[in-house]
């Protein structure tokens, strides 16, 4: 890509889901400066494979570079440490079926609450949440960038659901309001 | 629709993932029952307690890196000033003038390339991404998606109604596109910002006829094969609505 028009497009098409991409990048990974580097990488890499793009809606295609390089940085830092294998974009099975809890107050729940219960959500779910609610993408889009079935996301994000209302029915219950 | 059923299908029908003959089912359910109206509570509260949380966003400094390092590059006008320094500033000025026109890209082929989208969507599955008669929903469904927003006016009561929207690219720019129904026609309103685009009011190419015009920063282009004056009378429609 080295014409104007080219960088142009880059810009309006792919360049303004930067915050977007960043935001995924910065819940998968937890840091701040992993999440600027991350990105970065993507963005190099996206920029090579610009003119493979045929859709002329981006984010879902950014957002599926920026996922993939988060979780080989994830695997890489893993394999270097000789950290045990991260289960945490495995399956959780643990979680049980009981019907929701009805009537949680979670509109008293501050923002510092929600954002821990979303962070204590195993990643295979977060990044679902993040891109449902944060990016308001479909789950067609989801399921684009995470390479699963439309079904696969329905699941994950119902589990997810249940977790975040679990989690914060505990913290009413530990510290009513 | 039983409990079980309803409760399966909550999460999608609160993130309006359900086709419409499922949502009305899930809100017949919940209009009858207590006990899934409490989850139905209880999920929109967690729905709308995230989205109220403040997400992550990159520092000032990251992003201009950033748009630095992979956007446009600034304009190189160096050779311009020697020029005009030694004084050929009229021969200069008629090189430039004459460069630009030559490299403007030619009505024709926005015309050309607008019309063979139009075309294509006329296809069975091509006509819209989003379906919709609700500017409400066609509206907001382009945020995000496409760097311009668009104006969607409601001219149903003109008999001309909307049946939603798409995106497409024209000369390589993302272009959102409102698609209109009039009697057995339809016509394609593609909202454009970065491309050049004709000077003149309308056109006629290939039997479609074009309409042009500009409006809060944004071009306006409608095609269709509708008549010209029934396309001219939309165009006034629609400008009237977008103004009062």
């Amino acid at each position: 890509m080295n014409n104007r028009a080219e960088a142009d497009r880059f810009e309006s098409m792919v360049l303004v889901h930067l915050g977007s991409a960043f935001a995924l990048a910065r819940w998968i990974l937890g840091n701040d400066q992993t999440a600027e580097d991350v990105v970065q990488d993507a963005l190099v890499s996206a920029y090579k494979s610009f003119s493979t793009l045929r859709s002329p809606y981006a984010k879902p295609w950014l957002l599926q570079i920026v996922r993939n390089r988060c979780l080989r940085h994830i695997e890489e830092k893993r394999r270097l440490s000789y950290e045990p294998l991260d289960e945490s974009f495995q399956e959780d099975t643990s979680l049980r079926n009981e019907s929701d809890p009805e009537g949680i107050l979670l509109r008293k729940l501050d923002e510092e609450d929600i954002h821990d219960a979303i962070e204590a959500l195993p990643e295979y779910m977060r990044e679902i949440v993040i891109m449902r609610e944060f990016e308001d993408m479909s789950y067609a889009e989801i399921s684009q960038v995470i390479g699963s079935p439309i079904g696969t996301v329905m699941s994950r994000l119902s589990r997810a659901r249940k977790a975040l209302a679990d989690n914060l029915r505990e913290k009413l219950q530990e510290s009513p309001l | 629709m039983t409990c079980s059923e309803a409760n399966q299908a909550m999460n999608a029908y609160i993130d309006g993932e359900l086709g419409p003959v499922e949502e009305a089912a899930v809100r017949n359910h919940l209009s009858t029952c207590k006990l899934c109206q409490t989850e139905y509570s209880t999920h929109q509260s967690l729905k709308s307690s995230i989205r109220k949380t403040s997400n992550f966003s990159p520092s000032p400094e990251f992003e201009a890196r950033m748009r630095k390092s992979f956007g446009t590059p600034p304009k190189k006008s160096r050779w311009v000033f020697p020029v005009w320094s030694f004084g050929g500033g009229a021969i200069c000025a008629s090189l430039v003038w004459g460069a630009i026109l030559l490299l403007q890209p030619r009505p024709q082929t926005i015309e050309s390339e607008i019309l063979t989208s139009h075309i294509r969507s006329l296809m069975p599955g091509h006509m819209v991404d989003v379906v919709s008669s609700d500017r409400h929903t066609v509206g907001p469904w382009f945020s995000g998606k496409v760097p311009l927003a668009p104006q969607v006016i409601d001219l149903k009561n003109q008999q001309i109604p909307l049946l939603g929207g798409r995106l497409d690219l024209i000369s390589g720019s993302p272009a959102a596109v409102l698609v209109y129904g009039l009697r057995n026609h339809v016509i394609s309103l593609y909202v454009l910002r970065d491309n050049q685009v004709p000077t003149h009011r309308s056109t006629i190419r290939d039997g479609f006829n074009f309409r042009y015009w500009d409006a809060k920063g944004l071009h306006y282009i409608a095609v269709s094969d509708c008549d010209a004056n029934a396309l001219a009378a939309f165009q006034s429609l629609y400008e009237s609505r977008a103004h009062s």
